[in-house]
């Protein structure tokens, strides 16, 4: 699964992606690790997933990133779209858009 | 097995005894085809409930936040063919599609995220077969017939852009009436009607998060022809 995540219209560098699947249950998480806010999520189960994002907690994020640039000021958000994932394939672009806190 | 066998006597006694002069009023002979298309609409199936735990640090189980899936209501297309295998016997070869959304909602999120319901619109296949059974009784001047049906079949469910698909098996079980508008027991075409009737489809596999068979009222409308 690829996608971006966008605020007012920009690229949001840092954010915490994760892909629910809820027919198994298992959560798998990524980060927008790209001045795009492009995020790739791999080894998921083909299947409908929920998709969410979150600001990286302010304390946790030096141990992920340089902390210049990375953007914490946004609110949790869910994409709008249950995004399938093909066996053995992307689910095409996916675009989050959060707002700030 | 002989009380199995008696009632499979006794229903076939049933379903043959029609009169023979108001079977051939509609054009109801053994081995004659109905054709007929329509529409249908197959309602909403609850798809369970899920919650999303992530594992903290110490190794216990956190709730992100909880989900809620159904698969809504969907209006569709339906065509049919029949053979007359008696008078009040029809076998039916079925196809209908129709496009469900896929509805998750996601609420009680860990940080009080606003309530999401994210959405899939899907293409959904059934292709199967059922038995008709007419009931010996009439309304309007022979013209209404009340009949009961069986049946099954397989399930196709294709993801949005055709990406994934989910496949699965259907029963299903319901009646309705026919109503003759006109008969020409003389013609090749021997009558047209409208068939009306609700079913009640149970689902398994296909697109589920869980492992319950999932069942669906259906109701379905659909003109008729005989020959």
């Amino acid at each position: 699964m690829s996608g971006t995540v966008t605020k007012n219209g920009q690229p949001v560098f840092g954010a915490h992606v994760v892909a629910f699947d809820p027919a198994k249950g298992s959560l798998v998480g990524s980060f927008t690790l790209n001045a795009q806010g492009q995020f790739s999520i791999n080894g998921l189960s083909p299947g409908p997933h929920i998709v969410r994002v979150e600001p990286i907690d302010d304390a946790e994020v030096d141990s992920f990133f340089d902390a210049n640039g990375v953007d914490t000021d946004f609110r949790v958000a869910f994409s709008d779209r249950v995004v399938v994932v093909p066996r053995g394939g992307d689910s095409g672009p996916v675009t989050v858009t959060v707002v700030r806190k | 097995m002989r009380r199995f066998r008696a009632a499979v006597a006794l229903w076939g006694i049933v379903a043959l005894h029609v009169p023979a002069a108001r079977a051939q009023s509609t054009g109801a002979d053994p081995g004659r085809i109905e054709l007929s298309a329509g529409a249908l609409w197959v309602g909403h199936q609850a798809l369970g409930s899920t919650a999303a735990n992530a594992t903290t640090s110490t190794g216990t189980s956190l709730r992100l936040f909880s989900t809620s899936s159904d698969l809504a209501g969907a209006a569709g297309f339906e065509g049919r063919v029949g053979v007359r295998l008696s008078h009040a016997l029809v076998a039916t070869a079925e196809a209908s599609y129709s496009k469900p959304q896929l509805r998750v909602s996601i609420t009680n999120d860990i940080e009080n995220s606003t309530a999401v319901t994210a959405i899939e619109t899907m293409q959904q296949f059934m292709i199967g077969g059922a038995v008709v059974w007419y009931l010996p009784y009439r309304f309007g001047a022979s013209r209404v017939a009340p009949f009961v049906t069986a049946g099954g079949g397989t399930l196709r469910q294709l993801h949005e852009a055709a990406t994934l698909v989910a496949t699965g098996r259907y029963y299903q079980f319901g009646g309705g009436v026919t109503h003759l508008f006109a008969s020409r027991p003389n013609r090749r075409l021997k009558g047209l009607g409208l068939r009306a009737e609700a079913r009640a489809i149970v689902r398994q596999q296909g697109v589920a998060f869980d492992t319950r068979a999932h069942l669906a009222p259906t109701l379905a409308a659909a003109l008729f022809a005989r020959f």
